[in-house]
């Protein structure tokens, strides 16, 4: 009976032996997946966070992208008018030609302001989320403080007619500058009629 | 003497058939593991795809504003 005991012992520990080899051998798997899991995860959250600034970068490129054609294609559209165009911070400069100065002293359009004024109202239109600073010049002739009241009533009078055409009132900004911004030789009388004059700011 | 080895016996078997339920959790355990693994390896193969998406997108971006300028001169 002892020896039978004895035997089932051997046999019953010999068994407990084997299974434990196995479990040790499971246990290795175990923690090898584990770490690989965990690298993995590492990898995915690198590789997320790529594609999140890849998206934030393309959303950036494409508004500007947009910004960019429609920059220029206004510029197009204004270049059109005759004016002397310049692009500024977020905006255009447009410089009206010689032919459209202001006579002496008086703040009347003429007929080629009139037509160039159109031509700058159909872009306007074409581009209604745009707003409009218009700064009315001077020659250097006479008083400052007439200037000054001189350019703003120039200035008044181009957004009369762009309103008169159209164009919203909300949109439209005057001020005058009187003489203190000239762009020609107030010595000349050629220079002086450039400087009678208004500039358009398109501002987007 | 008897009652030792009878006493030692249960022991060892008791400890022997609680092995077969241990590797039974173990087993479900590398189960799970390795359906994480695979379903990382079909999240890394999304993400691969939407990079490669993204780097079109981006390439086709540049051509156009590229397009874009050329026109314009």
């Amino acid at each position: 009976m002892k020896k039978i005991l004895l035997g089932l012992l051997i046999v019953a520990a010999l068994s407990a032996c084997s299974s434990s080899e196995k479990n040790m051998d499971m246990s290795t798997q175990i923690q090898t997946l584990n770490e690989t899991v965990e690298m993995n995860k590492k990898i995915l959250a690198e590789i997320k966070s790529i594609n999140e600034t890849s998206r934030e970068e393309l959303a950036a490129c494409e508004k500007g992208a947009v910004m960019m054609i429609e920059e220029m294609k206004m510029l197009e559209a204004f270049q059109g008018t005759g004016a002397t165009v310049k692009t500024v911070d977020n905006g255009l400069h447009l410089t009206l030609p010689i032919g459209t100065s202001f006579p002496s002293g008086k703040a009347m359009l003429n007929e080629k302001m009139e037509m160039l004024l159109d031509t700058i109202t159909t872009s306007l239109m074409a581009y209604p989320q745009t707003n409009v600073m218009i700064k009315g010049n001077a020659d250097i002739t006479g008083p400052e403080e007439f200037n000054q009241k001189l350019s703003e009533e120039r200035a008044m009078a181009v957004s009369t007619y762009l309103i008169d055409k159209g164009v919203d009132s909300s949109r439209i900004e005057t001020m005058g500058v009187g003489s203190t911004n000239p762009i020609n030789d107030n010595k000349t009388q050629e220079g002086r009629m450039a400087n009678r004059r208004v500039d358009l700011i398109i501002e987007y | 003497m008897k009652k030792i080895l009878l006493g030692l016996l249960i022991v060892v078997a008791l400890s022997a058939c609680s092995s077969p339920e241990k590797k039974m959790d173990m087993q479900m355990e590398v189960r799970t593991l390795n359906e994480t693994i695979s379903t990382q390896k079909s999240d890394y193969e999304m993400f691969k795809a939407e990079a490669k998406e993204l780097e079109d997108q981006m390439h086709q971006l540049r051509k156009q504003i590229d397009d874009a300028r050329d026109e314009k001169r």
